[in-house]
């Protein structure tokens, strides 16, 4: 009993690395992808410049480490369980006495609930982490100087984290101190005692299991999880995630159709997935929507269609500033595109830091050959006049690329889909002919179908 | 213990100073260094001109100094070389007026190299000491982070004046103050909470330059000198994407004419000799005197219009301050005779010199890798391209100073994308500009990783910031919904 707090200490550590590895492990390259830590006087500077702003450049060091597959986790999770450690190790040095409602577990699992949204700022557990060690670290201290460091340590920490945190460790220090000191007086019975803790537990543990699946959002994951597959270009895991899905979802359709193409399945099994978005269920029409920015380029990219894919990159680092995978992109595109400066800046933020420095050291190379394994731009037009892209329309971009290349099947794929969706038998039927072009063993049922209405229809 | 005290005293004494180098070898040109504060002419109130040295080596070493006496060493094996502000301000005082010199040498397999010397000027003119841009990445239609930041030349502090981190779906643009000075001073928010806020001498307001009727509102703005007019034109704009090739996209406006807001009375004047379907006029910009408004005019165009084919010629049209009307408008340049179009012109503060960007076609020269800066002496008609400050970049947007001995523009010319902010010094005398210089920054690598463009550079004279007052409004109004 005595040492409580080292078992509880250890089953929740353990606990929640389990739920990492398993449950909300897709959050984990979410959270990665959504920040760049970079070892520069000048990042640290920006959240220097203002006050409370540094646990932000905490929370950015630990989420860097969820690049990779278990560190990440096994860091979250100590924090995550010090946030109990800390205050029970705290009160214990300062009134030598246990809790017995073990309030101190109440941080950790109100965050780990919390956790569960995609939005939730990881910040606020690096603050409350470093508020709690601080408070611990000057417990070790001898009481007088623990009396003196105390209140300009509790006000700093406020100026650096906010002065949430610094209160948050007040009132849970408080509320331990007060059952520490008082409950023992009141229960003498050890059974009881005993009794009370383990009732705590339960009630703690159930409270926490409700809540985790009460709020847990098994579409967010899907999604989160499609699009990383996406990334990794594992696409029949992609169309696993789109069965799965309940509901409909534009961005779920669209990488499904991705995945359709990439899968060869595209001109047969169109048609068996939903595309309860018609034409829009193939690509992200431009709607000035900040939160769809970094997906669109998918499309384009894959397209051979790098201006497009550039501009979504653009407009992604507007909205989320600068991120790996928006700056992969800038860098990938700028030098498909033939602009080598532009993607040598890019370059150079991306080898300040820690996880992507080869990965800009490989671009570095590649940057002046112009060539970007993977990419295979649409051949420019030379002597034309000047064509606009239709972001609002993907079919004559479509029509636009089959004309640039005869030999890009996806645009070809994409273009017969685009026509199916929208209904234009005639242009459909007009287009087919360019099938000629692709190793296809007989021609695709979905098509032979459409093509023998279209004839029925003409007769 | 004596022994070891004075030990430590040389470890420490020779840890501390950069001890200067004999060279082994020299070379006849002088090193690259980045930015290229090579052959500038320095205002005597700017910061610290921070540079690396581009290029290969195993150490280098840098000495600045004027006539005999070296007032600053360093030597370190990044090639990032920091002056400190303190002995700056004793080099400048002492070489004001007069060349300095930056001597560079460089360690390589064991030799070291000394280069050409380095020159450059101090003017004993000082530039105004606070630029304001607006920051923000290099997007096209989104704007969810970006703001509005004044700099201060003589230091390296730089201070938001508004952003839009509150309210992300506010997008702030075209801040315009009235001759260099915050006091009389505008900008116009979009999205939520859209209007025009103005600020005249401690009253700040939250208008909609607009009116029933017209199809579009104020855009690019111009404050006639006595500070009651503010001149807008009010376009509207559309954006094209390139489908192929390295330019990403082309900016046109379909329409545009000119209007005039009075700060007194809260409403528009116009005429139709700038107000109609006809012509399409923008970037208005008043002469010193107030007496005329110049501006940029196009024929009108149609759907079938293609983007190259729009040109714009320089126009000037007086103006009667009391009576509030116009005379006839004039061309002063057709610059669409030779198949070029006109933007931004300003002119200087002793109403001699008219500088505009040139371009190709069209009006958005930002996104023109051809623009150029252009001169206008008004006093002659002469009209040259300033070859001296151009690139084979794009150049753009530009103010003069309140002197008209300097100005500032933006130029892609690092690497086509981004627009930094560089001055240039100017004598009225003569109409010829100095080699221009980057602005200096604190870390010398700062324009090679930095990933927000710099965009409308304005030279003010006294900080926006020292009317906290008004600063506060204006901070407010961003918020605010509510006009007035």
């Amino acid at each position: 009993m005595k040492h409580i707090h080292w078992l509880l200490f250890t089953v929740l550590c353990g606990l929640l690395l389990f739920m990492f590895m398993d449950s909300l492990a897709y959050l984990f390259p979410y959270h990665e992808q959504q920040q760049l830590f970079l070892f520069t006087n000048s990042y640290l500077e920006i959240y220097l410049s203002e006050p409370g702003k540094l646990g932000e450049y905490f929370a950015n060091f630990v989420i860097q480490f969820f690049y990779l597959p278990y560190t990440g986790k096994i860091v979250l999770a100590l924090i995550l369980s010090c946030l109990y450690l800390l205050p029970v190790l705290t009160i214990r040095r300062l009134t030598g006495k246990n809790d017995p409602l073990q309030i101190a577990l109440l941080p950790s699992l109100y965050l780990f609930i919390q956790f569960e949204s995609p939005d939730f700022e990881i910040s606020r557990i690096t603050s409350l982490f470093s508020s709690f060690l601080i408070t611990y670290l000057l417990s070790l201290l001898p009481r007088k100087a623990f009396c003196y460091t105390s209140i300009p340590c509790f006000l700093l920490t406020g100026f650096a984290l906010g002065w949430i945190y610094p209160v948050v460790v007040f009132v849970i220090l408080l509320l331990t101190v007060l059952s520490a000191c008082m409950l023992p007086r009141l229960i003498t019975s050890p059974k009881i005692y005993m009794s009370c803790t383990i009732l705590c537990l339960i009630a703690y543990a159930s409270y926490t299991f409700y809540s985790f699946v009460h709020t847990y959002n098994m579409r967010e994951r899907l999604l989160i999880e499609t699009e990383i597959h996406v990334k990794k270009q594992e696409w029949e895991q992609v169309l696993t995630c789109a069965k799965k899905y309940r509901g409909e979802s534009q961005l779920m359709e669209y990488f499904c159709n991705m995945a359709l193409y990439h899968t060869g399945r595209m001109p047969y099994d169109l048609l068996k997935y939903p595309q309860n978005y018609g034409i829009n269920s193939l690509f992200l029409p431009w709607v000035s929507d900040p939160r769809q920015s970094r997906y669109g380029h998918y499309l384009y990219e894959q397209l051979g269609y790098i201006n497009e894919a550039q501009r979504w990159a653009s407009e992604a680092l507007v909205v989320y500033g600068e991120t790996a995978p928006t700056i992969l992109n800038l860098i990938r595109y700028n030098i498909a595109n033939g602009r080598q400066e532009v993607a040598m800046r890019f370059i150079r933020i991306l080898k300040q830091s820690l996880f992507y420095s080869k990965q800009a050291e490989k671009y570095e190379r590649l940057a002046p050959t112009g060539e970007v394994p993977g990419l295979t731009p649409v051949p420019q037009q030379k002597g034309k006049k000047a064509r606009f892209a239709n972001i609002q329309n993907l079919g004559p971009e479509l029509i636009f690329i089959c004309e640039q290349d005869s030999t890009n099947r996806m645009a070809f794929e994409y273009l017969m889909s685009y026509l199916i969706l929208s209904n234009r038998t005639k242009q459909f039927v007009e287009y087919l002919p360019r099938i000629k072009q692709f190793p296809y063993p007989e021609m695709p049922p979905l098509y032979q179908s459409i093509l023998d209405n279209y004839k029925q229809t003409q007769q | 213990m004596k022994l070891s005290i004075i030990l430590l005293y040389i470890m420490l004494i020779t840890a501390c100073s950069q001890g200067k180098i004999v060279p082994d070898a020299y070379m006849d040109k002088p090193p690259t260094l980045f930015p290229d504060y090579t052959d500038v002419t320095f205002p005597v109130n700017i910061a610290p001109p921070n540079f690396q040295i581009a290029e290969d080596g195993e150490e280098f070493y840098a000495e600045i100094g004027f006539e005999d006496k070296v007032f600053f060493t360093r030597k370190n094996k990044g090639g990032e070389i920091m002056i400190p502000l303190k002995q700056w301000h004793k080099l400048v005082s002492a070489a004001a007026g007069n060349e300095f010199y930056i001597r560079i040498s460089i360690r390589q397999k064991e030799r070291w190299m000394q280069y050409k010397e380095i020159r450059n000027s101090i003017s004993i003119e000082p530039i105004d000491p606070y630029l304001v841009y607006r920051l923000l990445y290099p997007g096209y239609e989104l704007w969810n982070q970006m703001g509005i930041y004044q700099r201060d030349l003589t230091s390296y502090e730089e201070i938001p004046i508004i952003e839009n981190r509150s309210d992300k779906s506010t997008c702030m643009n075209c801040h315009t103050f009235c001759q260099n000075n915050p006091e009389t001073m505008m900008i116009h928010i979009r999205g939520n909470n859209g209007g025009t806020i103005i600020s005249r001498n401690g009253n700040v307001g939250k208008v909609d330059v607009k009116k029933p009727g017209m199809n579009n509102g104020g855009t690019y703005a111009a404050w006639h000198p006595g500070g009651r007019y503010i001149a807008y034109s009010v376009n509207e704009i559309q954006q094209f994407f390139h489908s192929t090739g390295k330019k990403p996209i082309e900016v046109s406006d379909r329409e545009s004419d000119l209007v005039l807001w009075d700060c007194e009375t809260n409403r528009l004047i116009t005429d139709s000799l700038i107000y109609g379907p006809e012509w399409m006029e923008t970037f208005p910009a008043w002469s010193p005197d107030g007496k005329t408004l110049y501006f940029c005019r196009s024929k009108a165009i149609t759907t079938q219009t293609s983007l190259d084919s729009i040109y714009y010629d320089l126009y000037k049209i007086p103006f009667d301050a009391q009576k509030q009307t116009f005379g006839k408008p004039e061309c002063v340049y057709e610059a669409s005779v030779i198949h070029k179009s006109i933007s931004f012109p300003r002119i200087s503060p002793d109403g001699n010199y008219l500088m505009f960007t040139c371009s190709d076609y069209g009006n958005f020269s930002i996104w023109h890798p051809e623009s150029e800066l252009y001169l206008l002496n008004l006093q002659n008609g002469n009209i040259r391209n300033m070859q001296e400050v151009n690139s084979n970049n794009v150049e753009s947007f530009h103010t003069w100073s309140s002197s008209g001995k300097w100005f500032v523009f933006s130029s892609k010319r690092v690497d086509g994308l981004w627009a930094h902010p560089f001055i240039a010094s100017f004598d009225p005398e003569t109409g010829l500009a100095g080699k221009p210089f980057m602005v200096p920054q604190k870390a010398p690598g700062f324009y090679k990783t930095f990933t927000q463009t710099f965009n409308l550079p304005e030279l003010i004279a006294i900080p926006v910031t020292e009317n906290k007052q008004s600063l506060k409004q204006i901070r407010n109004k961003l918020l605010s919904s509510s006009p007035n």
